[in-house]
């Protein structure tokens, strides 16, 4: 238990950091509409599996993080995020018990959610023709669930219950 | 300090890729390089053999219009630090920053035209706003028959619109449209975009004018940013920062 709780808070730190290096590298502009956001889907696959660990303090201090490194308005990720693990600490019993497939529908609700509020924080406005730039990331986050949930199993696994 | 070293790490491996590249490059690529960059030097020469007489005859015929002197800015180029801030908006990261002079509304440009203007000024690096941007608007005119209007991005790569155009304008497809320098921020006669489409409802107040923008807004590694007043560091004036929509 021990090794637990020494390993697990710096491998959540360097996940979420490859994971907003990779969101920040550069691509093609419209590829950029159909990727996932990586730092959101790691960040809840940390709090719905590790919830004793990875708590709200710990998904605020990554928001800021985000807004300073990518110089986006203070507090806008730090809100997000916060507002995304209160909400999956409130149905982390629940949802770790859904099948997959079942949890990819509930991500796809987190990542409209997160696209939206970034959206209407950024002061971007909701219209028909950009209904694609909030919908298409938050679908293709919703898929990417599947193979980096898996990913992030078996190397947590690798690195916190095998010592 | 924070975003600057974190982009610096994002994109490190794509500048080691780059410069190994660089390295493995073959002498006959080279060559081959080195010719076509001859030959293109010397086609270029020939252009700007024809081309110097035009200042003067230019400077003459607008001194009989009683026009006001167009000045010619001093520009610097600016690498793009290849990052990608947020799906939502079209902006990039340049490697100039406060240092280097640079202000905010500060316009860019590439070999073919306008690209965007600044929007954020660090120390050492700034923030583009490209054309495409949903807040980003360009008063234009036509360079066929001098009609005026205002290109504003979509928020989606590479496209704009006219905004506020009676269907009645005498606007037709196919139309290149140039920075007017009302507002004072961009630089006049410079090519902005080209009318891709316009549809007239009948019905409608306004027509819907598709604009594609001239300047390759999303592949440039280098873009040039320029002082249309011919000073270093000028601040933009307070009527040039209503232009933007933000």
């Amino acid at each position: 238990m021990k090794a637990y709780r020494r390993e697990l808070i710096p491998l959540a730190i360097i996940c979420l950091l490859v994971a907003q290096f990779i969101d920040l590298l550069g691509k093609p502009a419209i590829l950029q509409l159909f990727l996932p956001s990586f730092s959101l889907l790691c960040l809840l696959y940390f709090i719905l599996y590790y919830p004793a660990r990875i708590g709200l303090g710990f998904a605020f201090i990554f928001g800021l993080w985000l807004d300073l490194s990518t110089q986006s308005l203070l507090g806008m990720h730090a809100l997000l995020f916060t507002i995304a693990a209160f909400v999956m600490l409130s149905f982390n019993q629940r949802l770790r018990l859904f099948p997959i497939w079942q949890q990819m529908w509930v991500i796809l609700f987190f990542a409209l959610g997160y696209e939206i509020g970034l959206g209407i924080l950024s002061g971007a406005s909701l219209s028909f023709t950009n209904l694609l730039t909030f919908i298409a990331p938050a679908l293709i986050t919703s898929i990417f669930w599947l193979p980096l949930q898996a990913m992030l199993r078996k190397l947590c696994r690798q690195f916190t219950m095998s010592t | 300090m924070i975003s600057l070293t974190t982009y610096r790490i994002v994109t490190a491996p794509n500048r080691i890729i780059t410069k190994i590249g660089q390295h493995l490059q073959t002498l006959s690529g080279l060559r081959e390089r080195n010719l076509w960059l001859l030959k293109e030097n010397y086609t270029l020469a020939m252009q700007l053999q024809n081309m110097r007489s035009f200042p003067q005859e230019n400077e003459r015929l607008r001194q009989l219009l009683a026009a006001t002197k167009r000045l010619n800015g001093r520009f610097i180029t600016a690498d793009v630090i290849n990052v990608s801030l947020s799906s939502l908006h079209q902006q990039v990261v340049l490697n100039r920053g406060k240092r280097d002079g640079v202000f905010i509304g500060q316009p860019a440009m590439d070999a073919h035209g306008i690209i965007g203007q600044v929007i954020a000024v660090y120390p050492k690096h700034c923030v583009l706003m490209l054309l495409s941007d949903r807040e980003s608007a360009v008063p234009v005119y036509s360079i066929q028959n001098g009609v005026r209007a205002i290109a504003v991005g979509k928020g989606l790569p590479m496209q704009m619109e006219l905004a506020f155009v009676p269907e009645s304008a005498a606007l037709h497809a196919g139309d290149v449209l140039v920075s007017s320098q009302l507002g004072g921020r961009f630089p006049e006669g410079y090519p902005v975009g080209w009318i891709k489409k316009i549809r007239r409802s009948g019905d409608q107040t306004f027509a819907d004018v598709h604009v594609q923008p001239i300047g390759h807004l999303q592949n440039n590694a280098m873009v040039l940013l320029v002082w249309p007043h011919n000073t270093a560091t000028n601040t933009p004036k307070p009527s040039a920062i209503s232009e933007t929509k933000r």
